[in-house]
């Protein structure tokens, strides 16, 4: 284990459409992509809204998990200015909770009708994604794919940290991906965690989450190699943890005990005794949002209450296995122009019982040395990635 | 390697070999005395090509009030880490680490045929929760009070040879001192019938068979208990094996469902790992092979044994021609050889193929000889791990 992990690229697809550029002015604007679902028509669900992206009439690939993985990855080594000689021995380490399932839900529908062949079940794999990735850059290195719900971009992104610190491997591409699909959309609503007017994130008017739905891609770097090619670095990624609850299959730790067991390695990790700010994962249902505040209460004590909050599914829905991934994205952006997204544009009633402080109004402009991502799932599965300048 | 690796213990549940001591009995055998007991019967998806591993419906792993809270995923995972545990002390840091090809497939499929055949509105909480890959390893977690890291990895058949090596990374990091690792499948309707549309199953399972014609998928689930040279003496493990290396890589040749022609990517995984552990081939004694009975996976991972050993092959064993392919039997293999049972050569193995050049063969492990275990995965991921039996 020797030197530190760089990020050196990121790219993005988002409900502004692909690029990381169009994401960040929306947020910044306050613009959010949560609407009335148009190419995801989820006919007869209890709910309609959610945060789809834009129909590309030039997808190549069988699924959009994989199409939207490769144009995320695509961007994030332009960015880094990687060349494809280099990425023979990279590693993919991807993060994925539904895989094709939209596509294998239609054809279901027509192999109930047996009119169809069963080739299309085996996108619905969970490492399809990850596998085209590989496939369609050429990369010959590891190639993971880690499938915690909703942790699982953030995951990926930890183990391929890791995987560099090892020696493993120079340059990874991590992040992670999911598209809307019938069985999450309809999951979701039966366990009615699903606001039908879009989410409300550390409010006291929080009443479920929007499903989103993209990629977000980091290309990680060695810091002997960004020393040797004399790279842009954009952020270090300086701790990656994740823990258990070991309490529900569903519902988060009351007490946010595992969030903050992996907030306070993450910081011992860090070297860091505080932290300059947090991007949340805050899903807006009323069990997260409170659980996850007293996690971050319960690690960073009183101080937490000074720490500048965003809430990034506002405007972009909850990508679940892409989350992590998308909302690392954002994060390096906070570190590299200086500039905090606001949560909500006008005031809002925030939950009495969530000290917090959430960004409101215009974006916040200061140094940011060092972001928090934080995300939570299934089954009690918890992260905490530490993104400093 | 910046901390030592030990596999301290494991257990396994198989259709037939309901623990270790059952399934070692069986690999010593070469396969199934009434196999057509351990054959599904469903007449949907099974024929005379093709057959299924498939726990009896009247098997009852778990009392039924805990078992009709989980999926049958979770059922085998939750069977199998409780029967781990009578074995051995599991402190309440430990990790779970856990590979799934296809996750919990039936209880998805529950999900979108409510969906498709009566409404969106009429979906369970419970059949959704249950749907997510994670569900087994978190169940786990929660049975046993368990907050370390807990995971769950999907590369299809090399699922679970990655999940033991993602648990092993926790430990040579020092971020842990214990990870129980390994697999849990359940083959449903669905999978049967995809990998029948894929040509990928047969009736006869014989690796490395020159009339080899695809593989018997089986379910069930294998665990294991890593630990580090601080939490053996700690809890007082007597280990079985050391762990000496390992490493993964891809072929880009690969389809969706097929595997590729890019042998050499294998050969550079094995590499890797003798360089990891190092040992060079002469020190290699044993080899847990991929081997299904599949006829390009088998073609593949020849190949690459005959290019990486170099006229110096040791002896292969293929026991996924006893106990099928999925569910972690390979790592129930390891386990059985690192105990010091014999892994017999497939009763379906009739006749060499000229173009793979070798045959399984019959074989134990010594104590202090080396085993080098491989996965092969149909979708382009190979993992080799180096172990040394204690």
């Amino acid at each position: 284990m020797k030197g530190r992990v760089a990020v050196t690229g990121i790219g993005a697809v988002s409900c502004f459409g692909k690029g990381v550029k169009p994401l960040w002015e929306a947020v910044l604007e306050g613009k959010s992509g949560i609407k009335k679902l148009k190419r995801f028509f989820p006919k007869g669900h209890r709910t309609d809204t959610g945060a789809e992206v834009p129909l590309d009439k030039n997808r190549c690939f069988l699924t959009l998990a994989s199409f939207w993985s490769v144009v995320s990855a695509e961007e994030a080594f332009h960015c880094a200015q990687v060349e494809s000689k280099d990425l023979l021995k990279a590693g993919v380490f991807w993060g994925c909770s539904s895989g094709g399932m939209r596509e294998v839900e239609q054809v279901y529908k027509k192999v109930l009708k047996s009119k169809t062949s069963l080739k299309p079940f085996s996108y619905q794999m969970y490492n399809s994604a990850a596998d085209s990735l590989a496939r369609h850059f050429s990369i010959e290195g590891p190639v993971v794919t880690y499938s915690t719900a909703c942790t699982s971009s953030a995951q990926a992104i930890i183990e391929a940290r890791n995987a560099i610190l090892e020696g493993e491997i120079e340059i990874a591409i991590a992040g992670g991906v999911d598209s809307l699909c019938e069985l999450t959309y309809a999951g979701f609503n039966s366990l009615r965690a699903v606001d039908p007017d879009g989410c409300k994130p550390f409010t006291g008017l929080r009443n479920g989450m929007s499903l989103g739905e993209g990629a977000g891609a980091l290309v990680l770097e060695s810091e002997e190699r960004v020393e040797i090619f004399n790279k842009k670095v954009l952020a270090w990624v300086t701790a990656g943890v994740s823990t258990s609850d070991g309490y529900h299959v569903t519902a988060p730790h009351p007490q946010g005990e595992g969030i903050r067991n992996a907030i306070s390695k993450a910081l011992e990790m860090s070297g860091r005794e505080t932290i300059d700010h947090i991007n949340l994962h805050a899903t807006g249902t009323k069990l997260n949002d409170i659980s996850e505040w007293r996690g971050i209460y319960g690690s960073l004590g009183d101080s937490a209450k000074e720490i500048p909050l965003f809430a990034p599914k506002v405007y972009i829905g909850h990508l679940l296995g892409g989350a992590g991934g998308i909302e690392s994205v954002l994060a390096v952006k906070t570190i590299t122009d200086s500039i905090i997204p606001p949560t909500y544009i006008d005031s809002v009633p925030l939950d009495p019982e969530i000290e917090g402080k959430l960004v409101i109004g215009e974006p916040l402009v200061e140094e940011v040395e060092s972001v928090l991502v934080i995300n939570l799932a299934f089954g009690g599965s918890n992260t905490a990635i530490v993104f400093e300048r | 390697m910046k901390e030592e690796i030990f596999i301290v213990k494991g257990e396994s549940v198989h259709p037939g070999a309901f623990s270790l001591d059952d399934m070692r009995i069986l690999l010593e055998s070469g396969g199934y005395d009434e196999e057509e007991k351990y054959f599904s019967k469903t007449p949907v998806f099974l024929n005379k090509k093709a057959k299924a591993f498939i726990f009896d419906s009247s098997s009852e792993l778990l009392p039924k009030r805990e078992a009709r809270r989980m999926g049958r995923l979770s059922q085998f995972a939750i069977y199998v880490a409780s029967s781990l545990s009578k074995k051995v002390e599991i402190p309440s840091n430990t990790s779970v680490v856990l590979g799934t090809s296809f996750g919990p497939v039936d209880f998805a499929e529950k999900v979108v045929n409510t969906i498709v055949t009566r409404s969106p509105l009429d979906v369970s909480p419970f059949h959704f929760s249950e749907s997510v890959a994670n569900t087994s390893a978190a169940r786990i977690s929660m049975k046993m009070k368990l907050y370390g890291n807990q995971t769950a990895v999907t590369q299809s058949t090399a699922s679970y040879l990655a999940a033991f090596i993602e648990g092993a990374r926790e430990i040579f990091r020092g971020d842990n001192n214990v990870v129980i690792v390994g697999g849990t499948e359940e083959i449903t309707d669905t999978v049967v019938n995809s990998l029948i549309y894929f040509r990928a199953l047969s009736s006869h399972s014989a690796p490395f068979c020159r009339y080899r014609k695809g593989f018997i998928p089986s379910e069930g689930s294998t665990f294991l208990l890593l630990a580090n040279g601080e939490a053996i003496r700690r809890f007082n493990y007597f280990p079985i094996g050391k762990v000496l290396g390992w490493a993964r890589a891809f072929d880009p040749t690969s389809k969706e469902w097929a595997w590729g022609e890019n042998y050499r990517s294998f050969v550079n995984c094995m590499k890797r790992a003798c360089q990891m552990a190092g040992v060079t081939t002469k020190d290699i004694d044993l080899i847990l092979s991929a081997a299904s009975g599949s006829i390009k996976g088998d073609l593949l991972e020849a190949k690459a044994l005959n290019t990486f050993f170099n006229g110096r092959l040791p002896t292969v064993i293929a026991p996924k021609g006893i106990i099928g392919e999925y569910g972690a039997t390979d790592l129930a293999a390891l386990l059985v050889l690192l105990e010091g049972g014999k892994i017999a050569k497939p009763k379906k193995f009739v006749e060499e193929d000229p173009e793979i050049g070798f045959s399984p063969n019959e074989a134990y492990l010594e104590n202090n000889k080396i085993v080098m275990v491989n996965a092969c995965s149909p979708v382009g991921s190979f993992v080799t791990l180096i172990v040394r039996r204690c």
